[in-house]
């Protein structure tokens, strides 16, 4: 319970802290809601224009699909790599002040995730809350019953911790390799197309499909839309929870190896 | 407090190859050269003492400041502080001690000041009563008050610096290891750094390791000194004595009435001649002022004298070169 109350404040502390980082970029944060909105847009736009050449385009219901489309945008805005700890770890290395951040009394990984969930929870109040609200109205998008509209909260809160373990990973790795903006912008290229952010995952051809099925990205973008729009419902929704919960787990004990591996590197190397 | 014994530490480097397609012949190799940085250095800091720790760039003094704080493993020997094994046990060592790396800061660089601060007070869980008392006593001593509410990038040198010190006694811990705090610093800031450090070692009896380049820290500060070079211990007690056994170098300043030619002195060292006056360096055993002056007397008309005590700097820099 101590633990918990901790690490309560600590991420309270966090989002106080990355609340007003936002409002000190606030160029930045007003460019980035534009770029949201404009991006829902198109994206409806598209999945419209398909529909109406051909009504079986993705195998559901149009407005199924717009809502999962625009469901991809407005959850980039917290789940883009962008905005994972691996930037702040990188411009840590490079300035030689990571040091500073292992000194510190608290636990790595968990420092770096409340610092996240800071950040993550100020853009999921101010940018994915206000684009699903337009968008809501803008394309009439339907809401889903009460038992999706939880599953796909809890899915949600997986998918922001998968996510968060497979960016802390590439932010271990460039404790190693100094300069990780070439991996990111890969990683990031591999997640949009294999998380079926962009395209739903189901319209792959065979072994694309297999792939993206085996792959831990789907649960980041995949599984929640899919719960909210109703594809995965009763069993089907349990069953994609548990591929996100297995996969946390998967994820959680093979970062904490990484991190013993890497921090015993640097400190016996000295970086 | 601190005790250091036998430590070593050791870097192992790649080679870098040379010649036709070493840039792919670098990625394959497995070939190293051991660098050691710390060398068999052992000494005790006692509780409450301030101790300077001297030396020049690359001397070892920032990797053991490392492995006292538990964020670098010692390749042999060993090293606690107040009991505490820095690298097995890092959280709790993590707990008891502030650091302060002058060219490094542990802020928060986009946040303003006190939003830094209220983030260690959860990271250390500082009490509030102490982390109020704290504040009142050390933001005013600190001239922080103007910069409390701007963010770190936006701060000067020394204003970094002050609010970095600051941090690392938020949590009032028993250790200060502060490496080379006062560097680049300008004088009315490296006053306040000092007047505040040994004010906190008076009032709470913190134990502070302090890293420096500028012999002014250490002589308003420092009653003990260690110096390393290369490695290796050079030396290790109180300043005085440091003093004694290598500034045996002393110098004296004769003015004459008038212009007069270069002339030798018996022991004693001609080593500058401007107008009418010439200085004289010799060794403390081996001649005195007075021998040198009842030289001079007889043959010279004198007007003014003055004996030159060396000063720290001199006399580091006569420790590093006697090696």
């Amino acid at each position: 319970m101590r633990a918990n109350s901790m690490s309560l404040r600590i991420g309270a502390a966090f989002l106080h802290s990355e609340f007003l980082n936002i409002s000190v970029y606030r160029v930045s944060f007003w460019l980035n809601l534009v770029y949201t909105f404009l991006m829902m847009y198109s994206v409806g736009y598209v999945w419209r224009a398909l529909y109406a050449a051909n009504p079986d385009a993705a195998g559901v219901p149009l407005p199924n699909m717009v809502s999962y489309a625009v469901m991809g945008v407005a959850l980039e805005a917290i789940l883009h790599p962008r905005n994972g700890p691996q930037f702040y770890i990188m411009e840590q290395v490079r300035k030689g002040t990571i040091e500073m951040d292992i000194l510190k009394p608290v636990d790595f990984q968990f420092y770096m995730f409340t610092k996240n969930m800071g950040g993550l929870a100020v853009r999921f109040l101010f940018l994915v809350l206000p684009s699903l609200i337009t968008a809501y109205f803008l394309f009439s998008l339907k809401l889903p019953h009460f038992s999706a509209l939880m599953g796909f909260a809890l899915s949600l809160a997986c998918s922001v911790v998968i996510s968060f373990f497979l960016n802390f990973m590439l932010g271990l790795l460039s404790m190693v390799t100094m300069n990780i903006k070439n991996i990111n912008w890969g990683y990031n290229a591999v997640l949009r197309f294999f998380s079926g952010q962009m395209v739903p995952l189901w319209i792959f051809p065979g072994m694309l499909r297999i792939l993206g099925n085996i792959l831990p990205f789907r649960c980041i973008y995949s599984i929640p839309a899919s719960i909210y729009i109703g594809n995965y419902a009763g069993m089907d929704m349990l069953g994609a929870l548990g591929v996100q919960g297995t996969w946390i787990i998967l994820l959680w004990i093979s970062s904490r190896l990484l991190m013993k591996k890497v921090f015993a590197r640097v400190m016996i190397q000295g970086g | 407090m601190i005790e250091v014994k036998h430590l070593k530490k050791e870097f192992k480097i790649p080679v870098q190859k040379k010649g036709r397609f070493a840039a792919v012949r670098n990625l394959f190799s497995s070939e190293y050269t051991i660098k050691r940085a710390v060398d068999d250095i052992s000494f005790c800091v006692g509780n409450g003492e301030i101790v300077g720790f001297i030396g020049k760039n690359g001397a070892g003094k920032s990797t053991t400041i490392k492995m006292l704080s538990g964020i670098l493993k010692p390749s042999a020997g060993s090293v606690t502080v107040d009991g505490i094994r820095p690298f097995e046990q890092r959280m709790e060592n993590a707990r008891q001690i502030g650091v302060v790396f002058g060219q490094k800061t542990q802020l928060w660089w986009d946040v303003p000041l006190i939003e830094s601060y209220r983030l260690l007070r959860e990271i250390y869980r500082i009490d509030n009563i102490t982390y109020q008392k704290n504040l009142e006593r050390y933001i005013p001593m600190l001239g922080l008050e103007e910069v409390i509410n701007k963010p770190v990038r936006q701060m000067s040198l020394g204003q970094r610096v002050k609010s970095d010190i600051c941090a690392a006694l938020l949590h009032d811990p028993k250790i200060l290891f502060l490496d080379e705090p006062t560097i680049g610093v300008d004088v009315v800031s490296k006053k306040y750094l000092q007047d505040f450090i040994s004010e906190v070692n008076r009032e709470k009896g913190t134990t502070v390791l302090l890293t420096t380049h500028d012999m002014g820290d250490i002589e308003k500060l420092c009653s003990r000194v260690v110096v390393i070079d290369s490695g290796h211990l050079m030396y290790d007690g109180d300043l005085e004595s440091m003093v004694q056994r290598f500034g045996a170098i002393r110098s004296l300043m004769v003015e004459f009435e008038e212009s007069v030619e270069d002339f030798q002195v018996a022991n004693a060292e001609l080593v500058r001649s401007e107008g009418n006056r010439k200085w004289f360096s010799f060794h403390r055993e081996k001649t005195t002022p007075m021998e040198i002056l009842h030289f001079i007397v007889g043959r010279f008309p004198v007007h003014d004298i003055e004996v030159i005590e060396p000063d720290i700097e001199g006399i580091v820099r006569n420790l590093y070169e006697s090696k």
